[in-house]
């Protein structure tokens, strides 16, 4: 794995936490802790990732990415068929109560986690062979950092409360 | 044994992610400290303004306030940036974790824009560019410019 890859996972994971405690500010009851873990999880994971010369817990991360994924999946699948009540939560009112667009944008950050960390997994994680050169690391960087903020900032946007702060986003 | 240091590679300005960085970075909000005090006139030292006539470029709001901590963030980015890639390392992971903070609560804030908890008069895309820019300079203030790995690990940026 090459620290840019490892620093684009750090970035992915971060935007997907920021993406998922937003959510949680407005989710229904029902969700607002299951948010604020897989949030706070994803920003945790993302520094050390960042910060680390090695990506984190690979095989651990790749599951929560794939739980957040599917577990997101499902609630659609279920919301969409207007099953009544599961453990005391409305399962209609919280598929509905996510919006689509912040989920889609968490859920692809997530998934893009996923694929490297499978493929890393696959390779096996012999550490980072070398230094990057300066400039490309830093293109590299910029780059994912503005992708990563794009996804982030219109997925933030499309939430309840950056609806508020900017309507029509 | 010599216990010298080994000099960490990227101390040289041209070959640290950090202080290139930081010094960019640093120069910019200068620039948008600065620049701010023309679109700042009539408006409280502190606390949200009408949102309306505040906005640099028509998009990001400020205060007078607002524009001193540009001006003291970017003075801070500079000064490291210029000295030494330790210095300029700790201050963008700093200033970065503090624009993350920001950014997060920002967005809890942009439901009450009037409270008198937004006294840097913050809107929405002040949120986001903070977010950007927190999310730049935690990425490379922690992956870069950091010790020579141990013996028998591979190294990084």
């Amino acid at each position: 794995m090459t620290t840019l890859i490892r620093t684009w996972l750090g970035l992915a994971a971060l935007g997907a936490g920021l993406v998922h405690l937003a959510l949680a500010a407005s989710a229904p009851p029902g969700v607002i802790l299951v948010l604020v873990v897989i949030g706070g999880a994803e920003v945790v994971w993302g520094v050390f990732a960042l910060a680390g010369r090695r990506v984190p817990l690979p095989r651990i991360a790749l599951g929560g990415a794939v739980v957040a994924l599917a577990g997101w999946a499902a609630l659609l699948l279920v919301s969409a068929g207007d099953m009544s009540d599961m453990a005391g939560v409305r399962v209609a009112g919280v598929g509905s109560g996510l919006p689509a667009l912040p989920m889609l944008g968490a859920a692809a950050l997530d998934l893009a986690c996923a694929v490297a960390l499978a493929v890393v997994l696959r390779r096996g994680d012999r550490g980072e062979a070398g230094e990057p050169r300066l400039w490309s690391y830093l293109a590299g960087v910029t780059a994912g950092a503005a992708v990563v903020a794009g996804v982030t900032s219109v997925s933030l946007g499309a939430t309840a409360v950056g609806a508020i702060g900017m309507p029509g986003m | 044994m010599s216990t010298t240091a080994v000099p960490a590679r990227g101390t040289r300005f041209g070959a640290s992610p950090n202080r290139i960085l930081g010094t960019v970075f640093g120069v910019v909000y200068l620039l948008v400290g600065l620049l701010g005090f023309f679109w700042t006139s009539g408006v409280p030292f502190a606390g949200p303004g009408n949102g309306s006539s505040n906005l640099i470029l028509g998009i990001f709001e400020v205060n007078p306030l607002h524009n001193v901590a540009h001006l003291l963030i970017g003075a801070a980015l500079v000064i490291a940036g210029t000295s030494a890639a330790s210095a300029a390392k700790a201050t963008n992971t700093t200033i970065g974790a503090i624009y993350l903070v920001l950014g997060i609560a920002g967005f809890f804030l942009a439901a009450n824009h009037d409270s008198a908890l937004n006294f840097l008069s913050l809107n929405t895309p002040d949120h986001f560019l903070h977010l950007a820019s927190a999310v730049l300079l935690l990425a490379v203030g922690l992956g870069a410019d950091r010790r020579p790995a141990p013996a028998g690990t591979a190294a990084t940026a």
